[in-house]
């Protein structure tokens, strides 16, 4: 019973990383807020599902065309954040918001307000591990958060433009003065973002129903994620990921599964009273 | 005119505003190639302000800035160092996250091929940066820090150097060794345009040095000319004496005119430029 929550919280949690990868490097590099990022997520579900469903196309080969509409969509969305004035962080949370809601009432009228879900038999089947019980899609899961998490760490830690995202980062200031573009940064954040999110989308519609007004439970679990490490601290996400998604497995075992949602929530409010600079962070109160 | 003596800086009737309120008025510099040109006056005068404003962080209202003919006063912050004029904030501003040696090949980001090349060089001006090349930077002292954040410029291949208060919260030991670096890197044919608090210090290494207050240049000459020059000392120091309007700009008040100091250049700069 425990190594089912375990391996259920390594897949699930390295989901929620993919999940929130995307916000937490747009928001770290461009200090942009983006509240539409569970609804931009959403809409990257529905892309597969609609290509899956309508077109019948093989569930696999709808990963390339969200990605590509995702990074397209959010580049579009780049060069409206990019037009927001000072202070940053502010406009763009009420920016977004309008966003999310327009994102939110195009989906209504595009694929209605029913719940769907990319129904894949398969990957509800064991993988035949007699000692742990994992399914394919579990497998899936881990395998795709996991091996997309290492692409970034790869391209942060050993190529120059992904130190220079770091860089911009940790001190936007002196990285212009370094002779970054910063803008430029900015663009390539949102690229990268869209390609998380566009990922992340099509796995989403596999394991939850999509319908319009779920974004949001993607963006908390975003921005849950992205305070708990701390700001710019990309390798906390998926040690927090992992915990939140045990924390939610143990919940739903010992006290009932209506109080999972609970948690991110009671997550987010604690760590904003007791850390408000991520649990990695040096200098917390 | 020597070949040497050539501006490699200029700056023609420069005026900024910041929040509307005008901090620097039709200043007017040069920085001669190869030397040490420091710019020294009261808190507030508007010294971080210029070298904002010559680093492409701020826009100026009016005027034009031209480094190595190049007018640059239109250009982004990155443009700028590109062309060979970096910008060292006053502060430790290190990238805490990554290592010495990462904050270092960053610093080369806009020429990386030549990067190996400038670490030797960076690393023969401050030999502690490669003793500690992969230690995180948040972890390093505020003098080393300091060396990284101009050791990180120096990677850029600048060939001006703007350092703001490049003796704050040093050591008295760490102030007289960057002295010495300093000096060693104009050596190695790198321009420096120093400003801070520390102005024995500053204005010592200085070859040319201005006065500014409330964003105009009052005074220009040799360091030693402004160190032995009884305005200087008035202004900065409060000795004679200190007029209650100077007192006042002090506080941070605006100066009322006649406020009992002498605006008169010793050496005009029109005879100098």
């Amino acid at each position: 019973m425990l190594s089912a929550v375990v391996v259920s919280a390594l897949a699930t949690g390295s989901f929620y990383t993919l999940v929130a990868l995307g916000f937490a490097l747009i928001y770290g590099v461009t200090r942009n807020f983006n509240l539409a990022h569970g609804e931009l997520l959403v809409l990257a579900g529905y892309t597969a599902y609609w290509l899956w469903k309508t077109w019948a196309l093989p569930f696999v080969f709808t990963f390339p065309v969200a990605i590509v509409a995702s990074m397209a969509v959010c580049l579009a969305l780049q060069r409206l954040f990019a037009r927001l004035s000072e202070p940053l962080e502010l406009n763009s949370i009420v920016f977004s918001f309008g966003i999310a809601i327009l994102i939110q009432n195009a989906m209504r009228l595009c694929f209605s307000g029913n719940y769907r879900l990319i129904r894949i038999p398969t990957l509800n089947h064991g993988a035949g591990f007699n000692a742990l019980p994992v399914s394919y899609g579990q497998l899936t899961l881990l395998g795709l958060s996991l091996g997309a998490i290492a692409l970034l760490y790869l391209f942060m830690y050993h190529t120059y433009p992904g130190k220079a995202l770091r860089a911009t980062i940790q001190n936007r200031e002196a990285a212009a003065l370094a002779g970054i573009n910063v803008a430029a940064m900015g663009i390539l954040a949102f690229a990268i973002g869209g390609f998380f999110i566009g990922l992340a989308g099509p796995l989403f519609g596999c394991i939850h129903y999509l319908y319009p007004a779920t974004g949001p439970e993607a963006t908390l679990l975003a921005v849950t994620l992205t305070i708990f490490a701390g700001v710019g601290r990309l390798g906390g996400i998926i040690l927090a990921g992992w915990l939140l998604a045990l924390a939610e497995s143990i919940t739903v075992l010992y006290i009932g599964s209506s109080w999972r949602e609970m948690i991110p929530a009671a997550l987010l409010l604690g760590l904003l009273a007791l850390k408000p600079r991520g649990i990695f962070s040096d200098d917390g109160r | 005119m020597p070949a040497d003596e050539r501006p490699l800086l200029k700056i023609c009737n420069l005026d900024v505003r910041l929040n509307a309120k005008p901090v620097l008025k039709h200043i007017n510099l040069s920085i001669c190639n190869g030397q040490i040109t420091s710019i020294v006056g009261p808190n507030g005068a508007g010294k971080t302000t210029l070298m904002k404003a010559v680093a492409g962080v701020l826009r100026p209202v009016s005027g034009a800035i031209t480094f190595r003919g190049i007018p640059i006063h239109t250009l982004p912050v990155h443009a700028i160092v590109r062309c060979g004029l970096v910008y060292v904030p006053e502060g430790m501003g290190v990238f805490p996250d990554m290592s010495v040696r990462e904050n270092l090949e960053i610093g080369a980001y806009c020429a990386r091929a030549e990067t190996d090349a400038r670490m030797d060089f960076v690393s023969g001006i401050f030999p502690v940066l490669a003793d500690k090349r992969s230690r995180l930077a948040k972890t390093l002292s505020g003098g080393q820090k300091r060396m990284l954040v101009i050791g990180r410029a120096l990677m850029s291949g600048a060939r001006l150097l703007l350092l703001d208060d490049p003796f704050l919260g040093l050591a008295p030991r760490d102030v007289r060794r960057l002295c010495d670096t300093l000096k060693q890197i104009r050596r190695n044919g790198i321009t420096l345009f120093l400003a801070g608090q520390h102005v024995r210090r500053i204005l010592q290494v200085a070859t040319r040095a201005f006065l500014i207050e409330d964003g105009r240049i009052t005074l220009s000459g040799s360091g030693q000319q402004l160190l032995g020059h009884p305005h200087l000392r008035r202004c900065l120091y409060g000795i004679a004496t200190q007029s209650p309007g100077a007192l006042l700009a002090e506080a941070g008040f605006p100066q009322p005119a006649g406020s009992g100091l002498d605006p008169r250049p010793l050496f005009p700069q029109s005879e100098r430029d």
